[in-house]
């Protein structure tokens, strides 16, 4: 009998019997059994000639993770054995065995366990797929799809490329409509630049978009870091915002968390970006209500802080099965937003995008009707402290919250000289209160824009003047806004601020762009800022009425700094120099009745007089004023008032200039 | 964030003191199924999965944040505060026994023992530290995890599957335990692989017990030497068991070494 008798036999009806035993040993694939901790127990001879182990080198000698190289081994002890433990089973995980040589084996292993009567583990039995010819594949298709992420991002490019090539026309289209939009025409073509200029404004941002998208997909997109407030980055974005929500009457809130470094190391552009997009989104999709902008610190160590940043609206809102969708490009909730609204559908892909770079995500709450919340994280490392700089805020800039009616609340005479000097510098039309009690008056008395509030001061605290004011009978009571200006800047005084009705905080010593910044966005400051209606003289705290009074004291002012000489010889030179344009400046307003301009002056030069003590000068130009208010143009007291200006102006400066000489030899 | 819906907290037991299970590299909570129950008459079992493990909210995940052990470690802390945990006994297993060790370091009033199965505080050998790797096998590690993640199948069956629109495609067909998001996995392999944790096993204050696995590849006898001989308070026990995972390959010499582990720390 020949060999092949014993393994096939042939039935009588002709159908050849297989051998369970040849079919193990020569299977075309390979078959293990392992003890649970890899040992090899048996193995057949498909396998052992893929590895060119002779069965005796493996059995009872070797174990599976012996076969294989440091990754998989790592692999098989940190998933592989575990998975096959928890579930009895593993399907189809790839190793790849080390043969004899050191040559690899691309497989395919499933393996099941075999447990005893006791639920234990008795022993694993796996097959093995030889793959190396899929392997190929597999790899061949990992590189074609990296030429394809390559030939998109080619494509990508010459996306930026032609979107920047269209920019450069595009603007030269947006400048001259502007041009020509100054031109006298009809009413007619008016409206067709009109028209014009808001296409090719659209059609800019549109290529703007593009640009950013694609530019992001080419990979060209990178983070900087730089020491940045965030603080003052918010505060300019909203200030930039604001106009639009003007339009809309709409509400715009900040709350940022007191617990905010002052410096953080970030992208000031990109996170300028999205939230710039995330408000300007919530302010296009809200029509009536308010936009909120609220800034959480998440975590904070010496190193790292961690920002929850929330821009919430009362808007349209978005369909719940729309909202993943909002991220996608071109993608907006519907069809019917682009008809109504415009815009490109890139803008939060964009931000998404941007975030990405951050390892954070944009993610977003909506209730239709009722308003939407998007929401993210940034960790971000802790910046250096920078010293304030003045010098910051941009002179073109500096103009924008000249003549802003603001009242500074505080008791201490160093920090009002401090605040005020920066107030003076940017033209805010501003008047001192001394304590609560003081503030609550001159409240009632004049209209401010703003009130900066000092939290910590005799008679009557910040807390309750603010609620104190917000009690008042009024709506202009309970709109005014209040910022806190304070050393106590902890975060726990959060809910007292809160209750008491005062929008923001100001910590002391403070940062003068926050400070223009906070005061830029809370006065809505805008070029047609109506002069506020007359209103009755008032009474200065400070003033006393006495005819035979000294032209001016300097005590207050040396007490104020501190005894310190220097300086006060400084501010008196200012102060001559101040004054003879004051001269001028009076004279003039009063020639052409022009109260605006001489409260204006009035304001500006109060506080000193008040100060110096410079009664009967006041008393004249307080004069003066009534006088403008009164309305009746009187030639002859107007010449009255105007020599009692200059005689008690001449007087002061004649004065200081004495002081000057006879203390300080000049 | 809801930092239980982040780590996907699960409470069991009836114990007033509890204890907190931290599984390692590659798996989920689902690898402490064997011992919970032996504890969960006289302990409140607090079981999580590190971020980007199991059933966490991957979306928590930040690279920034999770670039050192200390990211993981403040998840630890925080799921304290959130369920107001004190004096707690900490199981880890592989790199959440130093997740565990570094969070007690920070807070050492939350933890009141340590139980940490196969920890290495440093893998990559380097002049008189045998960490059981050569600086290539932990590059060959990475780069086999950079290059070749394909291979893997289970792990990358969900992405390949994972077509937004039906995301039960890619469960069906995966494996049901220890799924891990494997950009995050490639990320924690980083983060645990190249960690050097050995100057914070000094500060280690709380009471320690080491469980060293017989021929373990991952962290070998010499490593568990160090650990013990660096944390002051510490014991060893080196088991009969064999690989890295003594939880899932002899549940009971575990359990009865935490066990008797406990019982003699508290006289």
């Amino acid at each position: 009998m020949g060999k092949e008798e014993d393994i096939f036999r042939v039935t009588y009806n002709g159908v050849i019997d297989e051998s369970a035993e040849d079919l193990y040993e020569n299977a075309p694939c390979g078959y293990l059994s392992t003890l649970p901790d890899g040992t090899f127990l048996k193995v057949n001879k498909t396998f052992l000639d893929w590895v060119g182990y002779k069965r005796e080198e493996l059995l009872h000698q070797k174990k599976i993770q012996d076969l294989l190289p440091i990754g998989g081994k790592l692999y098989y002890e940190t998933h592989y054995a575990p998975l096959l433990r928890m579930q009895g089973f593993v399907n189809e995980i790839n190793f790849a065995f080390k043969d004899k040589e050191g040559q690899q084996l691309p497989a395919l292993v499933n393996t099941v366990q075999v447990k005893g009567d006791d639920g234990n583990p008795l022993l694993n039995r796996s097959t093995v797929f030889n793959i190396t010819d899929r392997k190929k594949y597999e790899q061949e298709l990992l590189r074609a799809k990296k030429e394809a992420e390559e030939a998109a991002k080619v494509k990508a490019e010459f996306l930026s490329t032609v979107s920047h090539e269209i920019r450069t026309p595009m603007n030269a289209i947006i400048s001259i409509a502007n041009l020509l939009q100054e031109m006298d025409h009809t009413q007619e073509q008016k409206e067709y630049f009109r028209i014009l200029k808001l296409s090719a404004d659209n059609l800019l941002h549109l290529i703007n978009d593009i640009l950013d998208h694609s530019k992001i997909e080419a990979g060209k997109v990178t983070l900087s870091e730089k020491n940045l407030s965030l603080r003052e980055l918010v505060y300019s974005l909203l200030y930039s915002v604001n106009v639009k929500a003007e339009e809309k009457s709409l509400e715009i809130k900040v709350d940022i968390d007191e617990r905010l470094p002052a410096f953080v190391m970030g992208d000031p552009v990109k996170i300028s970006q999205v939230l710039t997009n995330l408000l300007s989104n919530a302010i296009k999709f809200t029509d009536k209500g308010h936009v909120a902008l609220r800034l959480q610190v998440q975590e904070l160590d010496e190193k790292v802080v961690s920002v929850d940043f929330y821009v919430q609206d009362t808007g349209i809102g978005i369909p719940q099965d729309r909202l993943e969708k909002v991220f996608e490009e071109f993608t907006q909730a519907n069809y019917e937003i682009n008809l109504k609204y415009g815009g490109t559908g890139l803008g939060l892909t964009i931000s998404q995008k941007l975030l990405a770079l951050y390892g954070s995500k944009l993610s977003v709450e909506s209730e239709e009707g009722k308003g939407t919340q998007f929401f993210f994280n940034l960790r971000l490392k802790l910046g250096k402290e920078v010293p304030s700089q003045p010098e910051e805020i941009a002179a073109s800039q500096e103009t924008a919250i000249k003549g802003v009616r603001l009242l500074l609340v505080e008791d201490n005479p160093v920090n009002v000289l401090v605040v005020s000097k920066y107030l003076r510098k940017w033209g805010i039309n501003f008047d001192v209160a001394v304590n609560g009690v003081d503030a609550v008056e001159k409240v009632k008395q004049e209209n401010y824009e703003l009130v900066l509030m000092d939290l910590q001061m005799p008679e009557m605290d910040g807390y309750q003047a603010t609620s104190t004011i917000r009690s008042l009978a009024g709506d202009k009571y309970k709109r005014l806004p209040v910022i806190a200006l304070s050393a106590s800047a902890r975060y726990d005084y959060k809910a007292r601020i809160e209750a008491a009705g005062i929008q923001d905080f100001i910590s002391k010593p403070f940062n003068a762009k926050e400070l223009f910044d906070k005061i830029a966005f809370y006065s809505h400051r805008s070029e047609q800022e109506p002069l506020a209606t007359a209103e009755p003289a008032k009474a200065t705290v400070h003033k006393i009425s006495t005819p035979g009074a000294p032209v001016l004291t300097l005590d207050t002012l040396l007490e104020m700094l501190d005894g310190n000489e220097k300086d006060l010889e400084e501010l008196v030179i200012m102060t001559i120099r101040n004054f003879k344009s004051y001269k001028i400046e009076f004279q003039d307003a009063l020639n052409a009745f022009d109260l605006k301009n001489y409260r204006f002056h009035h304001h500006k030069i109060k506080m000193t007089l008040e100060l110096m003590q410079a009664v009967r000068l006041q008393t004249a130009i307080e004069r003066g004023r009534k006088f403008l208010e009164d309305g009746t143009k009187n030639k002859q007291e107007q010449e009255e008032i105007r020599s009692a200006i200059n005689q008690e102006l001449e007087t002061v400066l004649l004065t200081l200039k004495e002081i000057l000489s006879s203390r300080w030899h000049h | 964030m809801d930092v239980l819906k982040r780590n996907n907290v699960t409470v069991i037991g009836t114990g007033e003191k509890a204890m907190i299970f931290a599984h390692g590299y590659g798996c989920d909570q689902n690898m402490w199924r064997f011992i919970t129950p032996a504890f969960k008459d006289e302990y409140k079992i607090v079981l999580l999965d590190l971020v980007g493990a199991g059933k966490s909210d991957s979306t928590a995940f930040n690279k920034v944040k999770y670039e050192s052990l200390n990211g993981y470690a403040d998840d630890i802390l925080e799921i304290c505060y959130a369920l107001d945990l004190w004096h707690t006994i900490f199981v880890g297993h592989s790199v959440s026994s130093m997740i565990g060790a570094l969070a007690a370091v920070k807070e050492p009033d939350r933890f009141e023992k340590l139980v940490m199965i196969g920890p290495s505080p440093c893998y990559i050998n380097s002049d008189g530290y045998v960490g059981g790797f050569s600086k290539e096998d932990i590059e060959e590690l990475l780069d086999s995890l950079d290059s070749n993640y394909l291979g893997w199948s289970a792990a990358m069956a969900p992405v390949i599957m994972g077509n937004p629109d039906k995301p039960e495609l890619g469960e069906e067909l995966t494996n049901s335990f220890c799924r891990t998001n494997p950009e995050i996995a490639k990320h924690f392999a980083h983060t645990t692989f190249l960690s050097d944790n050995r100057a914070d096993l000094k500060n280690i204050k709380t009471k320690a017990l080491i469980l060293q696995c017989s021929e373990d590849v991952i962290a070998p006898l010499e490593v568990g030497n160090f650990v013990h001989k660096q944390i002051e308070n510490s014991e060893m026990i080196v088991m009969e068991a064999t690989g890295h995972c003594p939880n899932l390959s002899a549940p009971e010499e575990t359990i009865a070494a935490i066990r008797s582990f406990l019982e003699r720390t508290n006289k």
